[in-house]
């Protein structure tokens, strides 16, 4: 369907590969189950899983994490279902035994064993919603890291069984979680690094640092690991093949990007800051989440407008909690706006595409069919007739300058295609901006009407440490400004004035949107990111210092 | 016929249309108390010796607003031209100055110009002559904000202009660099109230009718009183070592407001005139925390702000409330308190007595509910023993516990006992405030941990990166002239320090003895995060130190958090 993407456009074997439209208008593929630590986590699995090399783009396969033998050490035995898993359970029993020849202590207030999974554990950082299998923690070094695992509740096994056999059955294939997200950062910042290889490998080393800092930390992990290994080598088991599992990427629907690039300029900024490995990848979670959010605004703008580099419109309510309702009021628009625009630019993409078809080709319902075939949906004969639905809709998204039959055809694809996918894509694409956003602290409340856009803590510390250079503070002024040319964050009365023309007109009185300024100022101020002078200036930075000019090492 | 240096006074009173008085720009014309009115600082005469030099050095003046920078660039330009400035020429133009040897241009306040201006002028520094080819001098006043904002980006300049602002001029350079923001200001309290108090300026008022009911007469006799200035100058100094910076005009409108409070010779004549007055609500140490003021008024005044924190007088204390009712248990007590409470205007010329005889005979209230009216003057009493009553334990009227051991080390020239004594607090307070953990005192009083943790599971576990030893631990008093705070660095970097100031200090103190103090959190918790966010971002620097075999960690163990140590080695784990 493209002549040009950037990724693996020929994976296989996948369902869905050309029948979502919103991985045609998006990418393959962004989805709501998939929370901001997952995205994080599955990008760091794909680095580390191409020897920390961006760029491999093709259809050269990564390695998938498994380390079953520390996921069932940290999360299977307090996990409430574990009473469905005997076989695991008889393996985590077999897990421990070895691991208290392995593990002693001189304390004896508690067993070290024990406390070594205390340890451990307080990395949790996929609880919520989870199966063991499906739990995660969090990288604080390389070895911390598991792809997403998939187990059937299993029968009782008799004590004989071999703990090869107790492994069996246990999948990295699902990808309910990691659903790709993390490729598409991984294939974002491939791409924003295509032109400055120099960045690239800057990005690509520092990761490594910081997944290779707490050097202890991982040696515990490996040795929970590799503890399994050898009960499974003590039973014979000598090929280790098995632990690995492969993957292949997705796509991009756009090979290059300016976003990209800004992408990779703001994760080089943050790398550069001295940061504890812990904090920085926190950090680094909450940038790669906004940089999502802003690539689907983006990409939805640009599909509207045609613009290469569009300016998404976020205007922050700064005020929050206060009385005050204006700027909150047009806030919930400016969120409801880009949400109607991923739907709208959705339909429109697909239009496009039709148009081509029906210029490019005879039969063109003979393509339709095969995308749903491909697919595996409902063929046309079993759909109901397009004549049944509106076309009256569907032709606001259908260029104006084709015949009339032309433009019935594709408004009737259109229809076809958004019929069946619809409720799919309310689920699963259109929550994906704002899941992501609120939980790093862009979006607020979680859910309801009144979702707004506002900027929490962490999230401002992120843009001010990308923004600002360590010792070289920004003028507040320039930072509100830097913040709506490079974001397009709308926050006082400057940048509304500058603003998408729906927001110029919308009736709030400039006094409001200079009290949302004051207010951003004040919170900057609270978190310690602004230093306030008697004359009011007001400069905006993070304190950090660098100390020695090498590179860092945290362990 | 009124006082007109009271009148003076009034144009002090923020709340006033005509509170231009506090602004040097205002007084070009109007210098009747001009000297009386005049802080003498240190600054000024290090500046007006500067210019005594063929060539000067270009001079930057730089502080908060108020701390007289455009009065000192004043004084300079009349000190050269030898005559009074009555005009600063036209608004965002330069003055210059000819001077026979070189010209002097004067930017009176840099935030008059743009930012490309203003950092144009500061990279020309040195580099240009005037067309007559003489050198050009500048003397440049700014907002620390806008200076800040306006370095050039000449590294070199940049540093010499950041080393100065952060320690102070460096006479011996081209261009001498001012921050008024590390004056005390503390120090001009009592030589600003002796002036102030001067008794030519109140000659005319022994024959005003109104003179025994006057509270600013009443003001005026205490604050003469060398141990009152003291208090005074105590409570500004607690101000200052709590990290806020008092400017001289902070602190001319918090002296005048504490002299006449919101009154002048016309109100205090009307109220006589009519017996309505209650002159005791006016007297100085209610006006100093602005007591009668409304909340917009009071946000006004800077000092009354800062003072807040102190909370003095609000908080109950069995001992002196005792004192003040029942009148003390010995002889020497009693004396003191016949003294204190003696009938005189600021305790209602006997009514506090009468009411407190009462208390103390049971009388007074017509059921046990209701609360007696005596009780209603307690905070008034305590604020009058903090500055009058000579006992040392006045000073425990001060919200904060430890202002006598801060000062005391802040001034100590003993390091041996400083650091003995100082540092285990501390060190406890900081490893309960940055592990988030109330860990034993006998294992956490001699290094600091600095630990990393992840906050994102429920169950968090501090990781200790890097512990430093007590003696790798520097404690200095800062600045090294004139120290009002203390300075925790390390030994392996000056990069990265904690400033403790008083309120850091006590509220370590607090952690260290097993309580906080929520006031203090506010001010103190992000300073601590982020002097742990340096140590953590550069924890290479104590690289030798590490030994990646070994981890340290603290758990929670039967409610008790404990040190557990672990070593790897060879596939194997040592659990201690």
């Amino acid at each position: 369907m493209y002549d040009n993407y950037y990724g693996n456009w020929k994976i296989e074997p996948e369902k869905d590969r050309d029948g979502s439209p919103a991985d045609l208008a998006y990418g393959h593929r962004f989805i709501a189950n998939q929370q901001p630590m997952e995205y994080l986590l599955e990008f760091l699995n794909v680095l580390v899983g191409y020897g920390y090399q961006l760029g491999t783009v093709g259809s050269t396969e990564y390695v998938r994490l498994r380390r079953i033998g520390l996921r069932r050490f940290v999360f299977l035995w307090d996990d409430r279902n574990r009473h469905d898993f005997p076989k695991d359970r008889t393996a985590l029993d077999r897990l421990e035994e070895a691991l208290r020849k392995n593990i002693s202590g001189s304390s004896s207030e508690s067993s070290p064993v024990e406390v070594i999974r205390q340890l451990l554990r307080s990395f949790s950082a996929i609880e919520k919603s989870r199966s063991w299998y499906a739990k995660a923690l969090f990288p604080v070094h390389e070895s911390f890291l598991m792809w997403e695992g998939y187990r059937k509740k299993n029968e009782q096994v008799d004590h004989s069984t071999g703990p090869t056999d107790l492994d069996q059955g246990f999948n990295l294939g699902t990808r309910n979680f990691f659903g790709r997200g993390g490729e598409m950062v991984y294939l974002m910042l491939s791409a924003g690094t295509e032109n400055n290889l120099r960045r690239r490998e800057f990005i690509q080393e520092h990761l490594k640092t910081l997944l290779q800092a707490n050097a202890t930390l991982g040696s515990l992990a490996d040795l929970v690991e590799e503890t399994w290994a050898e009960v499974l080598r003590d039973q014979g088991r000598t090929d280790d093949s098995y632990q690995q599992n492969k993957g292949t990427l997705g796509w991009l629907p756009t090979p290059s990007l300016a976003l990209y690039e800004r992408f990779a300029e703001d994760v080089e900024a943050l790398l550069h800051c001295p940061l504890d490995p812990v904090e920085a990848m926190t950090l680094l979670m909450h940038l790669i989440c906004f940089y999502v959010v802003q690539y689907l605004y983006c990409r939805s703008l640009g599909i509207r407008t045609g613009q290469a580099d569009p300016r998404p419109t976020l205007l922050i309510d700064a005020l929050e909690s206060s009385e005050e309702r204006a700027i909150r009021q047009a806030s919930v628009l400016s969120f409801k706006r880009n949400q109607e625009l991923l739907t709208d630019s959705t339909k429109r993409f697909l239009a496009l595409q039709f148009t081509r078809w029906v210029e490019g080709s005879s039969k063109p319902w003979s393509k339709l069919d095969r995308l749903l075939s491909a697919a595996e949906l409902n063929k046309l004969d079993q759909l109901r007739s397009p004549a049944e639905l509106s076309r009256a809709a569907a032709y606001s998204y259908v260029p104006n300058d084709l015949e009339t039959k032309d433009r019935d055809t594709i408004a009737d694809m259109l229809n076809v295609v958004w019929e069946q996918r619809k409720s799919r894509f309310q689920t699963t694409f259109l929550p994906v901006h704002r899941r992501l956003s609120h939980e790093i602290g862009l979006v607020a409340p979680k859910t309801g009407f009144g979702q707004r856009y506002v900027l929490g803590d962490k999230l401002i510390k992120t843009l001010v440490l990308c923004s600002v250079k360590p010792g070289k503070p920004m003028e507040y002024y320039a930072f509100v400004n830097h913040l709506f040319d490079r974001y397009g964050l709308v926050i006082g009365p400057e940048q509304v004035g500058r603003a998408a023309s729906w927001l110029r007109e919308f009736d709030v009185n400039t006094l409001y949107y200079q009290m949302n300024l004051d207010a951003f100022r004040q919170k900057l101020k609270s978190s310690g990111l602004l230093a306030e002078y008697s004359d009011a200036t007001g400069l905006v930075g993070h304190g950090t210092v660098v100390i020695g000019s090498g590179r860092h090492s945290h362990d | 016929m009124p006082n007109p240096f009271v009148e003076h006074l009034t144009r002090f009173y923020t709340g006033s249309a005509t509170h231009e008085g506090v602004f040097d720009e205002y007084n070009l014309e109007d210098r009747r108390y001009q000297d009386v009115l005049h802080v003498k600082t240190r600054v000024e005469q290090e500046v007006l010796s500067l210019f005594d030099r063929p060539i000067p050095p270009s001079v930057i003046l730089t502080g908060n607003a108020g701390d007289g920078k455009t009065r000192l660039a004043r004084a300079v330009v009349e000190k050269l031209a030898g005559k009074a400035l009555h005009s600063w020429g036209k608004p965002h133009e330069p003055y210059d100055l000819e001077l026979k040897e070189y010209t002097l241009r004067v930017l009176k306040d840099l935030s008059d110009f743009d930012r490309a201006f203003a950092q144009k002028t500061l990279s020309q520094i040195g580099l240009i002559r005037t067309d007559r080819g003489k050198p050009l001098v500048y003397l440049i006043a700014a907002n620390e904000g806008k200076l800040r904002d306006s370095l050039p980006d000449n590294v070199a300049l940049r540093s010499e202009i950041q080393t100065q602002l952060e320690s102070g001029p460096q006479l011996g350079l081209d261009l001498v660099l001012f921050n008024l923001n590390l004056e005390r200001t503390s120090r001009y309290v009592t030589p600003l109230l002796v002036s102030m108090l001067d008794a030519q300026l109140w000659d005319g008022c022994g024959s005003c009718p109104a003179y025994g009911q006057c509270p600013i007469h009443f003001n005026r006799s205490s604050l003469s009183l060398s141990h009152v200035q003291e208090r005074m100058t105590n409570l500004y100094q607690v101000v200052e070592q709590s990290g806020f910076h008092i400017t001289i005009r902070d602190m001319l409108i918090h002296l005048s407001h504490t002299l006449i409070g919101t009154k002048d010779c016309k109100s205090v004549l009307a109220e006589f005139a009519k017996h309505d007055s209650e002159p005791w609500k006016h007297v100085y140490y209610q006006n100093c925390f602005a007591q009668e003021q409304s909340e917009d008024y009071r946000r006004m005044l800077n000092v009354v702000r800062q003072l807040d924190r102190l909370q003095l007088g609000e908080k109950s204390h069995f001992d002196i409330d005792t004192f003040i009712l029942h009148g003390g248990r010995t002889d020497v007590e009693q004396k003191a308190h016949e003294r204190l409470f003696a009938a005189a205007l600021d305790v209602g010329e006997g009514l506090f007595t009468r009411r407190r005889l009462s208390y103390l005979a049971g009388k007074g209230v017509e059921s046990e509910q209701q609360q007696h009216p005596v009780l209603e003057w307690l905070p008034h009493c305590r604020r009058k023993m903090y500055f009058e009553w000579h006992d040392p334990k006045a000073h425990s009227l001060l919200a904060l516990q430890t202002v006598a051991d801060f000062q005391e080390f802040v001034q100590t020239d003993d390091d041996w006992e400083f650091t003995d004594r100082a540092l285990p607090v501390l060190l406890c307070g900081l490893n309960r405030a940055m592990t988030g953990f109330y860990l034993d005192k006998t294992n956490t009083s001699h290094d600091l941990f600095v630990t990393s943790e992840y906050q994102g599971s429920g169950a968090v576990v501090p990781i200790v990166k890097t512990t430093i030893p007590a003696r790798d631990l520097i404690l200095c008093r800062y600045p090294t002239q004139n120290p009002d705070r203390l300075r925790l660095t390390i030994r392996q970097t000056s990069a990265i320090w904690l400033e403790i100031d008083q309120l850091m200090f006590e509220y370590l103190f607090r952690l260290s003895v097993g309580g906080t103090l929520n006031i203090l959190a506010e001010h103190c918790e992000l300073r601590l995060r982020n002097f742990k966010d340096q140590l953590l971002g550069n924890i290479h620097i104590f690289q030798g130190r590490v030994d990646k075999r070994r981890l340290e960690f603290f758990v929670e163990v039967g409610g008790q958090h404990r040190l557990v140590k672990a070593m790897v080695q060879n596939g194997k784990v040592r659990v201690q």
